[in-house]
């Protein structure tokens, strides 16, 4: 790790919110709580939207309805678990960014935002005009294949935080 | 509560050749882990569906029966998945799990949640809502519902508590 990168790292160590949610035997679990709730709503629904994309579920429903109705639950857990993942890091700032299952995750995160910011950027404008899957491009379909398995990294790497983090709270 | 039977039931588990088969097999609790938080997403997600659906909240323009019908089996398999992935966490760390104060108050969360659930499915699937399909449901349902959301997402939280108690 760089010298600049280390310094960031003890300068948010040293900040009262990773104190206050390092030291309190409360906070921590409460957090984590929330930034799981948060992930596993965000992975259901992307999962979900994925399929419909895919016309592997729900195949009589028009697509545009469909994803909107979703991508709400999408956007509102994806803040919560950004907000609470972030508190979590400063927490405990160090152990994280040494961390390479944290790492792989935080690569993953980006490619997710990725594939979403291209596909918005690509199909936003066509999205209404899609009611069935006949009429979803074939890159929109691979897109959403990618979605998934980025995801499914996601939780499999945020799981193995709490198994290789050190020190560690709990597991 | 750890009452004295209990800790014996657990010790007696923790020394079958099972309990040991997964202490000693490094990455099948993570592995267990983390097919049991997919499965906590896919119940979230349906369970969300459809009582945010009964509330009315969201997804109004899909039908209760056609809602119903899709994201109930699903919730159902979710439960499946849970409860053969949390008895082989249970299994391997008996003591961690059964003893815990968290552990048994998600018991008793998730008995709630899902009676609540499959009480509501059940009458919708019994009335003329199920059948008109985009029908409003009754306020008693909605207040069902509401208590489902909230007990699903205690259970999560209980979950997580696991690790701390």
């Amino acid at each position: 790790m760089s010298p600049e990168i280390i310094s960031i790292l003890n300068f948010l160590l040293d900040t009262p919110l990773a104190a206050l949610v390092s030291e309190n035997e409360v906070l921590f679990p409460w957090i984590e709580s929330l930034h799981v709730l948060g992930i596993a709503l965000v992975f259901g629904s992307i999962v979900v939207v994925d399929l419909r994309l895919l016309g592997l579920i729900m195949r009589d429903q028009a697509i545009h309805a469909f994803l909107r109705q979703y991508l709400i639950i999408t956007w509102l857990a994806f803040a919560l678990s950004a907000i609470t993942g972030a508190v979590l890091f400063v927490s405990n700032a160090m152990s994280y960014a040494s961390n390479t299952n944290f790492q792989i995750k935080l690569i993953l995160l980006i490619c997710a935002g990725l594939n979403m910011v291209i596909f918005q950027k690509v199909f936003a404008k066509k999205i209404p005009r899609w009611l069935f899957e006949e009429q979803v491009p074939r890159m929109a379909k691979i897109m959403a294949c990618i979605s998934i398995c980025i995801w499914l990294g996601v939780v499999i790497f945020g799981r193995l935080i709490g198994f290789t983090l050190m020190p560690t709270i709990a597991n | 509560m750890r009452p004295e039977f209990l800790l014996n039931f657990c010790a007696v588990i923790e020394d079958t050749a099972l309990s040991q088969l997964i202490q000693r097999t490094d990455w099948l609790i993570p592995a267990v882990q983390t097919v049991h938080i997919m499965a906590i997403a896919a119940l979230l997600i349906s369970a969300l569906t459809i009582h945010l659906r009964v509330i009315q909240v969201s997804f109004t323009n899909q039908s209760l029966g056609w809602t119903i019908a899709i994201f109930f089996r699903v919730l159902q398999w979710s439960v499946v998945v849970l409860l053969v992935t949390g008895l082989v966490m249970i299994i391997g760390e008996p003591a961690r799990a059964l003893a815990n104060s968290a552990f048994q108050i998600k018991i008793v969360l998730l008995s709630i949640a899902m009676s609540a659930t499959f009480y509501l499915v059940t009458q919708i699937k019994n009335t003329l809502i199920y059948a008109e399909g985009t029908k409003a449901a009754t306020g008693a349902f909605r207040w069902v519902s509401t208590v489902a959301i909230i007990s699903w997402i205690s259970v999560v939280f209980s979950g997580r508590w696991i690790a701390y108690t």
